[in-house]
């Protein structure tokens, strides 16, 4: 993650990598550049409080019933920071609102990421927000093509602006690298402690 | 056995419905802190039939460690309480230790990772 100033919009803007979420009460601009990742940006109108992830499954979800799919269960740990991260800036999971992207199928499949990786993606955060009873405001989700995020975090407005080859090339070598890496942390023991 | 699951997510309560009732558990649920202890207030009378509490760190209306510490003034405090959450901090984990905790996992977890950790207190 780093933050830099935007002359064209005079905000700063925090730009997010895979894996990565940021939360904020400040005015600001999220971004990010998405392939086969989902962004999930929720806001919170009355306490004034905002965010946005970037992330994707470590393989293919194979039901809807994402609590029961090994790869829905990182989603959902991915989800649950930044709504954690949230909830401690004041915001409340019953007035948050939705807006979801990305899920491009922009990835060869020698990268080990097949075709089913990112429609996973999108159904796994279309039916977790469903279930958390998130409403979904704003979505813009699938095709071929990248895409760069910009999440306003004043007035809750988004930009997405589609990526062509040359532009999404840059994104998939970061989300090979992610993709391997999540997978390799899936393999790792767990955190458990007995006291 | 019953276990209570006190988490703000409906979908990590019915991640661990799903696992636990797989392994013979009757799974009663909660989305905070206050929800949870109103879950025991009901139960007063059956405490031998509640094996096990799992609590979320970060809820609404009443956070995790607070939860914990409620339940220990409740018939249920010798009831084991394993923490589930994202907060890996050693910080957090005594903070989960001195508040009555019996264990701590981390998310994101394997459904048998939770079982084998639960064995370690209770049987179906």
């Amino acid at each position: 993650m780093f933050i830099k100033w935007d002359a064209r919009y005079g905000q700063e803007v925090v730009e997010i990598f895979p894996g990565e979420y940021h939360a904020t009460r400040s005015s600001r601009i999220i971004s990010t550049v998405l392939g086969s990742c989902i962004a999930v940006a929720l806001y919170d109108l009355k306490a004034g409080v905002s965010g946005m992830n970037h992330f994707m499954l470590p393989g293919e979800l194979q039901t809807d019933r994402i609590y029961v799919s090994g790869s829905g269960k990182y989603g959902m740990y991915a989800m649950e920071l930044l709504i954690n991260e949230l909830i401690k800036l004041g915001g409340t999971k019953k007035s948050f609102i939705a807006k979801v992207f990305g899920g491009g199928k922009v990835l060869r499949t020698t990268s080990g990421i097949t075709h089913s990786v990112p429609e996973g993606n999108i159904t796994f955060a279309m039916s977790y927000l469903k279930q958390e009873g998130i409403p979904i405001a704003a979505q813009d989700v699938g095709g071929t093509q990248g895409r760069r995020v910009l999440f306003f975090t004043e007035g809750y407005k988004v930009l997405v602006k589609k990526l062509s080859s040359q532009e999404t090339t840059p994104v998939e070598s970061e989300e090979s690298v992610y993709f391997s890496k999540i997978r390799k942390d899936d393999e790792k023991k767990p955190d458990i402690t007995l006291f | 056995m019953k276990i209570l699951i006190v988490d703000d997510s409906s979908t990590l309560r019915a991640s661990v419905e799903f696992t636990l009732s797989q392994a013979g558990f009757h799974v009663l649920q909660a989305e905070d802190g206050q929800a949870g202890l109103a879950v025991l207030k009901q139960n007063e009378g059956k405490e031998a039939e509640i094996g096990m509490i799992i609590t979320d760190v970060n809820m609404p209306n009443m956070d995790g460690m607070t939860f914990i510490r409620e339940v220990k003034k409740t018939s249920f405090r010798f009831v084991p309480i394993l923490v589930l959450t994202t907060e890996s901090q050693d910080s957090k984990k005594m903070e989960g230790k001195a508040a009555g905790a019996s264990g701590w996992l981390v998310k994101p977890f394997k459904p048998e990772q939770l079982t084998a950790v639960i064995s370690k207190f209770i049987r179906a």
